[in-house]
């Protein structure tokens, strides 16, 4: 929300330099986004007098204006009465008005945020010369006309600065709107002033006006209409005025500027004070043509009737859509038909333009629950939605109402009929706190009548009982229920940054390990060692990507609310957003690299009580652009094996290499998808003690040509949850003493495969009761042979003694016979 | 920052007449940023080397 700071010290000093303030409000209200300094903007601006005004000689539509700016611009072409040539074409240029002259050299504020903004000089126009220029609405930035210059319209001098006679040398802090979700007031100026008054301690007063007692204004005109409320729980009061022979004309220069200061527009005298107010307040306030809503219902009384729509009605906005309302939405209607989306934005049939002479103004108060629904569903965000969403006070309807009227009335019209529906209104009531309880929340050291002067500057009120303070919030704070928010005032007032820092005494246990962020920490370790990097990317996917990467769409969740528009699928697996950054991170100069994510998948077709399971899985690519390809021997496929051994360390003998073609995925949606990304060729699914792992290889052609993935290039993704099956706890056997024995043994089998051969020794060694290491040495097939032979090296050793030449050939003999006899294999 | 609720003590199952506590959301994201001068949080999830391999992993 934009905040000007000259609104603000209408209501409160503010003592603090621009640097001090923000600071503060950083700390105690809320995070700054952005500030901007209009005083560049508004620049070198001087209210002149035109002296004297005729037509330009060669152009029938220009004049000359001689005006005197109280020598007050310097370098300037002067007359010999001191007076400065400027050419205008506007209508109202006239002898004797004050105007906003735009000297040479300064900057159109219109085009100040332009790339190249308008900067102004002394030129000819038709023969004549133009030293800058006299300012309209529009080249001033606080309105859209254009039709003539603007006229001041407040005490001013030849001379005077225009942006401080305007206000316009302002700060605007724009500071997070989700700062306040829970602070309604401070969605306008008044609340917002009121706690910068008591971040610095100081009291602060609200306007007279601003009060629950507010004078009952007296109708002095006949201007009658009904209020029925059939919606008494959700809109708890309704409040209107109608007001007679109002004129409809453009705001004062003022007006426009307060306006235009936080980024809102100029439209009427009527529109801008209800926007003026409710940027003031925080109530938004809504008007009615009077007489648009008497025609449409014919001869009967006027009438505003709050209720819901009724099936099939429909409205149109004042922002051009066209919607059917739910049955439960909140609606305005005359006798016959639908005229505002209640606490949301009119409709067409009743606002006010240019030849509204009679309005009805409404200071509603809406249910915050039922308008986010309404807001949500019919896609309405409006400056009415953001403050109503916030629960506003239903006691500020009036105060705020009879405020709204007695300004518009100081121009023209006359009161017709204020009504106001409502049951008994919500009241804050008193909450008892002692100083112990606060102090002993906040680690502070306060006083009681300290702790009641920081709420008392806000305008609580507080009676003091020695030291038990009686507390009251006042009646625009919806948010002060229990002891502990009045702990939460006096400790942000206060400033927490002023609390001691002290470390609790307290006995802590380490915590337990989590397993999966275990795992997940392993599997970090051992590939970031491998000079792999860690990348995070979006959980959510595009639908381009997942087409290009042949993933089945219907699976994967559709987010209602992404955070991008291309961004609206939940990712069913990690690798495509891998792939997606190998191309730019090559372009980037990198030429060789692994990247890899530890993420989480879902989909529709796993969930556990309607609630989508969460699969954490560990993906790699490895690319390798064609400059250094030829560094790699062999296929890609084996440089991400290797990565794959990092991370299963000790437990590789445990893991098996399946044909990826002819693997079933029915059950394992996540997989489904993940094989599709995959060449069958090259590709393997990965087996851990019988559990389907994951899948590591090489991609398909398509969309290594999609994503421009360079020819070596391959990858994997396993589900890192069932990476905690695999034992990591080593075992350890004391070493022998004694020396080892070193044979290389040669066994020719047909078409053992080389895994069962290895186990198959590996267990008959193990049964021998002796220390062993087996190594593979050479596999050799004899020329026209449909035999290999697969060659080992066997080192053993005892416990209990050296090994004699007789107990080698016992183990080689108990080998051989078993070898035979399981896999007809034959020793060389 | 403010104060945690004690509804939300109660429902974790401790009492709020005796414990009480601060609460605030902290983006770690924002505190890396803060410490790095790091302009844009959108470069976290950029995927760019350039920007990550100035960030090497602590052991």
């Amino acid at each position: 929300m934009k905040i000007s700071l000259n609104w603000i010290k209408e209501f409160t000093d503010v003592d603090l330099t621009n640097e001090q303030l923000l600071e503060r409000i950083n700390a105690q209200l809320g995070a700054v986004e952005e500030t901007v300094d209009l005083s560049q903007k508004y620049q070198g601006i001087i209210i002149s007098k035109i002296v004297d005004c005729f037509p330009h000689p060669d152009a029938d539509r220009l004049k000359i204006c001689l005006i005197d700016d109280g020598g007050k611009q310097k370098d300037i072409e002067r007359n010999a009465d001191g007076l400065v040539q400027v050419v205008c074409g506007a209508e109202n240029a006239r002898t004797g008005i004050l105007v906003a002259w735009l000297p040479p050299g300064s900057t159109v504020p219109a085009s100040f945020e332009d790339k190249q903004p308008l900067v102004l000089d002394a030129r000819k126009l038709r023969g004549e010369t133009s030293n800058g220029m006299l300012a309209s609405g529009l080249e001033l930035d606080l309105s859209d006309d254009h039709k003539g210059i603007v006229e001041i319209d407040v005490e001013a001098a030849p001379g005077d600065d225009f942006a401080s006679k305007y206000d316009l040398d302002d700060l605007i802090i724009d500071i997070e709107n989700k700062m306040f979700t829970h602070r309604p007031d401070c969605f306008g100026v008044l609340g917002v002033a009121r706690e910068l008054s008591g971040i610095q301690g100081l009291q602060f007063v609200s306007p007279d006006w601003y009060s629950e007692e507010v004078e009952q204004l007296k109708p002095t005109g006949d201007l009658p209409f009904k209020v029925q409320n059939h919606l008494k729980e959700l809109v708890p009061r309704f409040t209107a005025a109608s007001i007679a022979n109002i004129e409809i004309q453009p705001s004062s220069l003022k007006m426009q500027s307060y306006l235009s200061r936080i980024g809102m527009k100029s439209i009427n005298n009527v529109v801008d004070i209800t926007n003026f107010m409710m940027i003031l307040t925080a109530q938004p306030i809504h008007a009615y043509d009077y007489d648009k809503l008497k025609k449409i219902d014919g001869s009967q009384e006027v009438g505003l009737i709050v209720r819901h729509a009724e099936k099939g009605e429909k409205i149109t906005l004042l922002n051009g859509k066209t919607i059917e309302p739910s049955s439960s939405d909140m609606m305005v209607a005359s006798n016959s038909k639908l005229v505002c989306l209640g606490g949301a934005i009119g409709g067409t049939e009743a606002d006010v333009d240019e030849s509204t002479k009679n309005i009805i103004l409404e200071a509603a108060n809406w249910d915050m629950y039922q308008l986010r629904r309404t807001s949500m569903k019919h896609g309405v965000f409006t400056d009415a939605v953001t403050r109503f969403n916030k629960g506003q006070s239903q006691t500020q309807t009036m105060p705020v109402l009879t405020h709204t009227v007695n300004l518009l009335l100081q121009s023209s019209g006359e009161l017709g009929q204020i009504t106001d529906e409502h049951e008994e209104l919500k009241q804050n009531q008193s909450l008892e706190v002692s100083a112990d309880f606060i102090n002993k929340r906040l680690g502070s050291n306060l006083g009681a009548d300290q702790m009641a002067k920081i709420v008392k500057n806000v305008e609580f009120d507080v009676q003091l009982n020695q030291d038990v303070l009686s507390i009251k919030a006042p009646f625009w704070r919806t948010d002060i229920d229990i002891k502990e928010d009045i702990v939460e005032e006096i400790g942000r007032l206060y400033s927490y940054d002023k609390l001691r820092q002290t470390l609790p005494k307290r006995s802590i246990n380490p915590s337990i390990n989590e397993g999966n962020l275990d795992i997940n920490q392993q599997l970090r370790l051992a590939l970031s060692s491998a000079g792999a990097n860690e990348l995070l990317t979006y959980n959510f996917v595009s639908k381009k990507l997942m087409e290009i990467t042949n993933q089945n769409i219907d699976i994967a969740y559709e987010l209602k609310n992404a955070l991008s528009p291309e961004l609206n699928y939940y990712r069913t697996t990690v690798l495509p957003n891998l792939l997606e950054k190998v191309h730019a991170n090559h372009k980037l100069g990198y030429s060789k690299f692994g990247l890899f994510e530890l993420g989480k998948v879902h989909n529709k077709n796993e969930t556990t009580d309607d609630l989508p399971n969460e699969r954490s899985v560990v993906s790699f690519v490895f690319s390798a652009d064609d400059k250094v390809d030829n560094e790699y021997q062999g296929a890609p496929y084996f440089q991400a094996k290797k990565y794959l051994s990092k991370i299963v360390g000790g437990k590789s003998d445990a893991l098996k290499f399946t044909n990826l073609d002819t693997a079933d995925f029915s059950s394992n949606p996540w997989l489904e998808n993940l094989s599709k990304l995959f060449i069958g060729s090259r590709s393997a699914l990965v087996m851990l003690h019988n559990e389907k792992l994951g899948i590591i290889g090489e991609y398909q052609p398509s969309i290594k040509r999609s994503l421009k993935l360079p020819k070596f290039c391959s990858g994997f993704e396993l589900d890192a949850s069932l990476l905690t099956l695999a034992d990591s706890s080593a075992s350890y056997k004391p070493l022998s003493k004694f020396q080892y024995s070193e044979i290389d043994v040669t066994y020719s089998v047909k078409d053992t495969p080389y895994d069962k051969l290895v186990k198959s020794i590996g267990r008959e060694l193990k049964n021998t009761g002796l220390d062993y290491d087996l190594t593979a040495v050479d596999s050799y097939r004899p020329e026209a042979s449909e035999m290999i032979n697969q060659t080992f090296r066997i080192r053993l050793a005892s416990t209990q003694r050296t090994l004699s030449a007789e107990d080698i050939k016992q183990v080689l003999e108990r080998l051989d016979g078993a070898l035979s006899e399981q896999l007809f294999a034959v020793r060389v | 920052m403010g104060m945690i609720h004690p509804n939300v003590l109660r429902e974790a199952g401790v009492d709020p007449e005796v414990y009480t506590g601060f609460a605030w959301g902290v983006g770690l994201d924002r505190l890396v940023m803060m410490k790095n001068n790091i302009e844009d949080v959108r470069h976290f999830h950029s995927g760019n080397l350039s920007f990550l391999k100035q960030f090497g992993a602590r052991r």
